[in-house]
């Protein structure tokens, strides 16, 4: 999600993890400790349950070890582990969401049918991305002239709506639009 | 004497010839015209045509003879002229009658033509008043008939909107109603289901609709996390960076996005 920032990948119990995170909190950087068994260390504590503060000149702190530092609000952190059916204790759940990324069979079929569907009709895959795309697209002409529309409804008297051509074009304009959205839908 | 209608006998000339003052004015006040025909014609046979009837003739006898003399040869030739001149002078008279007459009655044609002038003016005055008052109405006509022609499309393509408003009105009226319990299942979701696979989540997501359901809680029929929480063009964005492109992933995705806690990911396949 983040590949494009530089994400750094730390692991629990190496000698400059915490030195790590600290810089990482400091500039924004993502985190992403890896490989965790059934405990987190309680050095990040302060970061998982959100202890950073607001000081009196407006900036975001928080206490990490020994030491006050600076709390980048783009900073962000992702921890994995690849036990396969780990057992977590409550003081753990509770401070982080737990996201089950085991690959079911239902889930896998869906997968490998996306794949498959990928590796054989790279059409219908593009197809769907523009679909996608062209359908968001769609809906924020749509709303723009809709807005247009009760603007110049609501602004506008009876005798300059009805001596002007402008709410006509902007009318019809809409109703190729929508015209044109509801040919793609079908 | 003649002339003057007396007896021409010496007797009766002596008479009035001696009465000069009244015979002076009766010379005087002596009108032509009053003289008859047949008087004159006497008077010219018996004395002023003679041959000594003159005036140099006259004197010879007496001065009061040759200026009556001279008096009655000028009354004759004024006479004579006279008898010429009265008819033209009627006639003239006659015609300046005429002249009158035709002059009133052209005076009257004149006002007539006048008065008929003064009506085609204001008939003209009208029409043209006429004619701006229908190129203004033509003006407001045509005004009018662009108004309907845009009334017209109007009412038809925001009857076409209206349709469509209806349904999002009624879409999103819905979703409003149902926001309560969509909602509270995604908060559900999003703090509790992270730490299962996908067969349970759907179990135990069916379970909590029911549930909400039964408690009159509104709530989607079919609700999904994916459907309530996330955006297709964001998903798309994951899938193209490597998430599989299945439900529990896309979940996954929305999790650690949405998750106020930090996310620790259960990935044994890694």
């Amino acid at each position: 999600m983040n590949r494009e920032e530089s994400m750094k990948l730390l692991k629990f119990g190496t000698t400059t993890f915490l030195r790590d995170v600290i810089s990482a909190v400091r500039i924004g950087n993502p985190v992403l400790v890896e490989d965790l068994e059934e405990d987190v260390d309680p050095a990040i504590d302060p970061i998982l349950l959100k202890q950073q503060f607001k000081t009196d000149g407006g900036l975001w702190q928080i206490r990490l070890g020994d030491a006050t530092i600076d709390f980048d609000d783009k900073f962000n952190l992702f921890m994995t582990t690849k036990l396969p059916n780990p057992h977590y204790i409550p003081e753990i759940c509770i401070k982080v969401t737990l996201i089950n990324f085991t690959v079911t069979f239902d889930g896998l079929q869906q997968q490998l049918l996306g794949d498959v569907v990928v590796a054989e009709r790279p059409d219908v895959e593009k197809q769907r991305d523009e679909i996608v795309l062209t359908m968001a697209a769609d809906a924020k002409t749509l709303q723009e002239l809709e807005n247009n529309i009760l603007k110049l409804l609501s602004e506008a008297t009876l005798e300059e709506i009805l001596d002007k051509d402008d709410l006509i074009i902007i009318l019809e304009d809409s109703k190729k639009t929508s015209g044109e959205i509801n040919a793609r839908m079908d | 004497m003649v002339l003057l209608g007396e007896k021409t006998d010496w007797k009766s000339v002596k008479g009035v010839l001696n009465n000069v003052g009244d015979f002076m004015g009766r010379l005087l006040d002596y009108k032509v015209e009053k003289t008859a025909e047949r008087v004159w014609k006497k008077a010219r046979d018996g004395w002023i045509n003679k041959e000594t009837f003159k005036p140099e003739e006259a004197r010879k006898v007496s001065v009061s003879a040759a200026a009556l003399c001279t008096w009655a040869i000028a009354c004759s030739r004024y006479q004579f002229v006279e008898k010429r001149v009265a008819p033209k002078r009627a006639k003239h008279k006659e015609v300046l009658m005429i002249l009158a007459t035709a002059e009133a009655e052209l005076k009257v044609k004149l006002d007539a033509l006048q008065e008929v002038k003064d009506k085609v003016a204001e008939l003209e005055a009208n029409c043209s008043r006429m004619r701006a008052d229908k190129e203004e109405l033509e003006i407001e006509m045509d005004r009018a008939s662009n108004r309907m022609r845009r009334a017209e499309t109007l009412v038809v393509l925001l009857a076409d909107e209206g349709v469509r408003w209806k349904e999002t009105v009624e879409t999103i009226s819905g979703d409003i109603e149902r926001l309560v319990g969509n909602v509270f299942l995604s908060c559900a979701c999003i703090s509790y289901f992270g730490a299962f696979t996908g067969e349970y989540r759907e179990k135990l997501v069916s379970s909590w609709v029911t549930g909400c359901l039964e408690r009159e809680i509104p709530t989607s029929d079919g609700f999904s996390l994916a459907t309530v929480m996330s955006d297709p063009v964001v998903v798309r964005r994951w899938n193209i960076e490597g998430l599989p492109n299945d439900q529990v992933s896309c979940e996954n995705g929305i999790l650690a996005y949405k998750a106020e806690r930090y996310a620790l990911c259960i990935d044994p396949q890694q």
